[in-house]
């Protein structure tokens, strides 16, 4: 043997089980990030109806959240080997979401100001029946009135129910600046689905039970 | 549905329309298509180069023809595949080496990494890149001195085991007879998980690892050495220890120069 004039560093790691599917966090991110593919397979099963839920509920049920939805995949791969050992990859998918999330949503703003993008219709609902596809196009106009910070501290708190710790983790902010935001979006939101007519008939309805 | 009771519309209204009509769920084959489509982005995706590294790459090409050149032979390098030989050992089309001689086989690769297979042990080279191999130990005892590259990664597979190797000098003897891995590390650092040790064990140098039937043990190499020489001991195996079992633990262990005691973890 020759000895090595530099540091030097060797890993074992365990081959992948057929039980990888049961595996806990650790041993799924190790096995994915060393880059076995039935491990992203596991991830996939496992996180891929959250994160497309989270980014259909913030950004609107477009179809471009398939694409987005591939680039929360890669940069959570690319980022799994610094992940600590005792993290959970839930609270970690949540946050490369999230990331992603807020870039994709300056860039609407910025799209809708160059008009770009037009405001949305209740066409673009097509899975749900007509009144609620009109509800929904008038709340996500409203929702396209917030900033990227209040819009995602508005939609993790309500659309997916994260506790406020939760939430400024996610975000990357302080408990305070999370507060704030949530806060503002809140009181932007509730002031605007007041005046808005068509959400406002909505919701009566439902409230009355006439609603689908 | 769940709403509000006042006049105007509340936030839990808002809650309510969102949760009960926009969801992550997709029929299974779109679900499967997208999994392919992710799987397919990162088979084409450029191993170990960071989208950071090719913006850097991507730059300097545009500042000039110096910069540019050195992006080109930096890629060059990267993407040329490693070659190596054998030398006192059959190797066949499929990559299966055994020794032919006493002596043992030895296979010596381009960027200077060697292994020397013992007499009688039988690898096979699984696959060969720009950073490295991976290298099936089949049976038998291998001596691995991996050079110390940027981005080198070699793999070495001993049962139901994988050695990950950036560069690093260690023995890996596996017998597929009785099931039994033995790693004794000269340089750096291990980590070894598997089947004994899911949550990993944290290995320095110095140090020899031992599986077997589902114990595992780490012991001073030195140590493990003078007891291999000495014809009349036969040491039984100390308690176990399942704090081992934690790297953490294992990482805390006394280096072997502070002459670290035996120990044994059941998993």
């Amino acid at each position: 043997m020759v000895p090595s004039s530099q540091p030097s560093r060797a890993r074992l790691v365990a081959l992948p089980s057929p039980t990888l599917a049961q595996a806990d966090d650790a041993t799924l991110a190790r096995a994915a990030s060393s880059g076995d593919p039935r491990a992203t397979s596991v991830l996939w099963d496992r996180f891929s109806p959250l994160v497309r839920r989270m980014l259909r509920r913030t950004l609107g049920p477009t179809a471009e959240v398939e694409a987005l939805l591939q680039e929360v995949f890669l940069r959570a791969l690319r980022q799994l080997a610094g992940l600590p050992e005792s993290a959970q990859l839930k609270p970690f998918v949540v946050a490369v979401t999230v990331r992603v999330l807020s870039g994709e949503l300056k860039r609407n703003r910025m799209r809708r100001l160059l008009r770009l993008q037009g405001p949305w219709h209740s066409h673009d609902f097509a899975s749900a029946d007509p009144a609620t596809r009109t509800a929904l196009s008038s709340l996500y106009r409203i929702l396209d009135e917030l900033d990227a910070d209040a819009r995602l501290a508005f939609t993790l708190r309500h659309f997916e129910g994260l506790q406020i710790t939760e939430l400024a983790s996610a975000m990357d902010a302080s408990l305070s600046s999370a507060k704030r935001r949530l806060a503002r979006a809140n009181a932007r939101v509730q002031a605007a689905v007041s005046r808005d007519a068509a959400f406002s008939a909505y919701a009566t309805a439902a409230s009355l039970g006439d609603a689908p | 549905m769940s709403f509000g009771e006042s006049d105007s519309p509340t936030l839990a209204d808002v809650e309510a329309v969102v949760r009960e009509n926009v969801s992550g769920h997709v029929d299974g084959d779109r679900h499967e298509q997208g999994k392919q489509r992710l799987l397919a982005a990162l088979r084409h995706r450029r191993p170990g180069v960071a989208r950071q590294a090719r913006r850097v790459v991507l730059i300097a090409a545009a500042l000039g023809a110096l910069a540019g050149g050195g992006a080109y032979a930096w890629k060059q390098h990267s993407g040329t595949r490693l070659t190596y030989d054998v030398a006192g050992g059959l190797l066949s089309d499929s990559g299966y080496v055994r020794s032919s001689g006493a002596s043992g086989a030895r296979l010596t690769f381009s960027d200077g990494s060697r292994v020397d297979l013992q007499d009688g042990a039988r690898a096979r080279i699984a696959a060969v890149d720009a950073h490295g191999a991976r290298l099936a130990i089949e049976n038998g005892h291998a001596a691995l001195n991996v050079a110390h590259l940027p981005r080198a990664a070699w793999y070495v597979d001993a049962g139901p085991f994988v050695i990950q190797v950036t560069g690093t000098q260690f023995d890996v003897d596996w017998s597929s007879y009785d099931d039994t891995l033995s790693v004794d590390l000269h340089e750096g650092s291990l980590v070894v998980s598997g089947p004994p040790a899911p949550t990993g064990v944290l290995l320095r140098a110095g140090q020899r690892l031992t599986a077997h039937e589902g114990r595992l043990s780490i012991e001073a190499l030195e140590q493990a050495v003078q007891v291999a020489e000495s014809p009349l001991l036969d040491p039984p195996l100390p308690e176990a220890d399942p704090a081992l079992a934690d790297p953490a633990l294992a990482e805390a262990l006394p280096s072997p120069s502070a002459e670290p005691p035996a120990a044994t973890a059941h998993f």
